[in-house]
């Protein structure tokens, strides 16, 4: 239709202003009316939906974990263990393992997490045994980092968040301390592992380290829009023991948390293994936030 | 009398005779105008000393959802409504429209392709579906007050919520307000349903034409970090019996679910989109 004859060039020219023109208006000659600007921005929604322990209150979880005199005695044989080099390496016992479902909208940032106060105490605050976290996205976003493991502070040098080798204590089925004798070698006959308990491909050392993360917040490869609403149905954990440790291991039942799960966010908290050598029999209380955002704070 | 013109022109003209058609037509319409007969109008109304007629609002319409915002329509949606198409209204704009038989016979028709809200990112669309409603004055003799369009016959064939009006503080989204939803009884189509029944007819009727003067009401300001509803109206667009509102109203929405599960970003439309409101067979 806009075709003209050199010799109706102006005529074109009228026509194809009142087309363009037409843009954004209403064609009376034809009855038309066009919308053709029309702009949503959303910003970056960030939701826990929820998590897959249980019977809590909303805010918070309460671990509770008893090591007996017999499972200290046989801690302790591992100081004895020739290949027991703590100077070096950092032996972590872990406590807790457990999902957020966590809507994080931001494809290009992720999520933005911090985790406060990672450290258990005595009463008077004179002991310490470090607490180390580590969380995993689901690497869906273009940016952050997968794996990301927090802790209060450096610790020592050599055995604190930034030692040259960080070990983990398999745990057995039974969601208890290993049978027989704790051996400080990996796998094998080995009582530990080097590598991530979420995934063997990842070395506990080579995980990106954040320490004293109080206000700042370290980026997450998370992405996960999902949908309103999940019906989370937290697998259970064993039964708590007041005389013996008990790993407190929870995951969300079969796709609760979208296809796979793929909005759950993993959490595991250790213990210094070090740590608990070397403070006085008592009791040991923590209470460590997670903060999640979206980047920027939005 | 339309009908009658073209039964001459048929009789009277052929291809090659065009002139002799013309003058017939132009004779038939003074013959017209000579027995005094009001002519039907169905035409978007000039206001008065304007050459064009005019809309209450610009055609950019630009809305940010805050993270409150985006979260409160989470929450409130839940679970609830899976198998329904949710609706957040977007914009909301008037034309005046002069249809001046009161049977009406209005037809709406979407007449560009269906566009989407489209953000791009990692080299993947993701997509927002819209729906457009056009609503009449509602004093016509017959047809749908409001007409929904949506973008498929499945979505058309849902029941449709549309957030309720409750919900809205100065245009801006309430977050501490219940989340409410109301349930649309109007007439739903597929964008590319041309059908012509008794329910596809707009129901819009301006006894005796309208008077329309320009001028127009300022939105509530636009804003980069929240929500706000962008809604104006003419100032002054009446049918001249009765002094009716002449007021056709567009409204646009955007697929409510949609706007949290797809990642966070800006989308635009990926194509204009036109409608038309005329009479059925013109």
């Amino acid at each position: 239709m806009l075709s003209c004859k050199p010799q109706h060039s102006t005529a074109c020219l009228v026509y194809i202003c009142l087309y363009f023109c037409a843009q954004g208006a209403i064609d009376n000659s034809t009855n038309v009316s066009t919308i053709s600007a029309f702009t949503t921005t959303t910003k970056p929604l960030t939701k826990i939906h929820g998590f897959s322990y249980t019977n809590d209150n909303v805010d918070s979880k309460e671990f509770k974990m008893t090591l007996s005199t017999a499972e200290m005695l046989r801690l302790n044989q591992l100081k004895t263990h020739a290949s027991y080099s703590p100077s070096n390496t950092l032996y972590l016992l872990p406590v807790a393992k457990f999902d957020y479902c966590v809507n994080a909208t931001d494809l290009a940032d992720g999520l933005d997490v911090k985790v406060n106060n990672a450290r258990f105490q005595d009463s008077g605050a004179s002991n310490t045994i470090h607490a180390y976290v580590h969380i995993r996205g689901n690497g869906d976003a273009l940016d952050g980092n997968r794996d990301l493991f927090f802790s209060y502070d450096a610790g020592a040098s050599s055995t604190g968040l930034n030692s040259a080798n960080i070990k983990r204590l398999t745990i057995g089925a039974g969601n208890t301390l290993p049978t027989g004798t704790l051996n400080p070698a990996n796998g094998d006959g080995g009582s530990f592992a080097t590598t991530s308990d979420f995934d063997s491909s990842i070395n506990l050392t080579n995980i990106t380290k954040v320490v004293n993360n109080d206000s700042s917040y370290t980026q997450l490869n998370h992405y996960f829009a999902g949908t309103s609403s999940y019906s989370l149905t937290g697998t259970t954990a064993t039964t708590r023991d007041d005389d013996s440790y008990v790993y407190d291991n929870t995951t969300f039942g079969t796709d609760n948390c979208g296809t796979s799960n793929a909005g759950a966010v993993g959490v595991v908290i250790y213990v210094s293994i070090a740590d608990i050598l070397q403070v006085p029999a008592g009791d040991y209380d923590a209470s460590i936030a997670f903060g999640f955002e979206a980047n920027g704070g939005t | 009398m339309a009908t009658t013109q073209n039964r001459q022109l048929d009789i009277v003209g052929t291809p090659g005779q065009k002139r002799p058609v013309a003058m017939l037509a132009q004779c038939v319409s003074l013959i017209i105008l000579s027995t005094g007969q009001a002519l039907a109008t169905a035409d978007f109304a000039r206001p008065t000393g304007a050459s064009d007629p005019i809309e209450s609002a610009s055609t950019a319409f630009n809305a940010t959802f805050s993270a409150s915002d985006l979260l409160y329509l989470q929450t409130g949606l839940g679970s609830d409504y899976t198998s329904d198409v949710v609706l957040v209204p977007l914009f909301n704009y008037q034309v005046c429209f002069n249809q001046d038989q009161a049977d009406g016979s209005l037809e709406t028709t979407i007449t560009s392709t269906w566009p989407v809200l489209r953000s791009t990112q990692n080299s993947q669309n993701y997509d927002v579906p819209i729906a457009l409603q056009i609503s009449g004055n509602g004093a016509s003799s017959s047809g749908s007050q409001n007409i929904l369009f949506l973008k498929d016959n499945s979505d058309a064939s849902k029941t449709v919520r549309i957030l309720a009006d409750s919900v809205f503080s100065n245009s801006q989204l309430n977050t501490s307000a219940t989340f409410a939803v109301t349930t649309y009884s109007g007439k739903k189509k597929p964008f590319n349903d041309t059908s012509t029944g008794a329910d596809d007819k707009l129901d819009h009727f301006t006894n005796g034409g309208v008077t329309h003067t320009t001028g127009v009401s300022t939105p509530a300001s636009a804003s980069s970090s929240q929500f706000v509803y962008n809604q104006t109206t003419l100032n002054n667009c009446t049918a001249v019996t009765a002094g009716a509102t002449a007021t056709i109203t567009i409204t646009g929405y955007a697929y409510m679910r949609e706007l949290f599960e797809n990642p966070a970003g800006t989308y635009t439309l990926s194509g204009s989109l036109q409608f038309k409101i005329h009479p059925i067979g013109e």
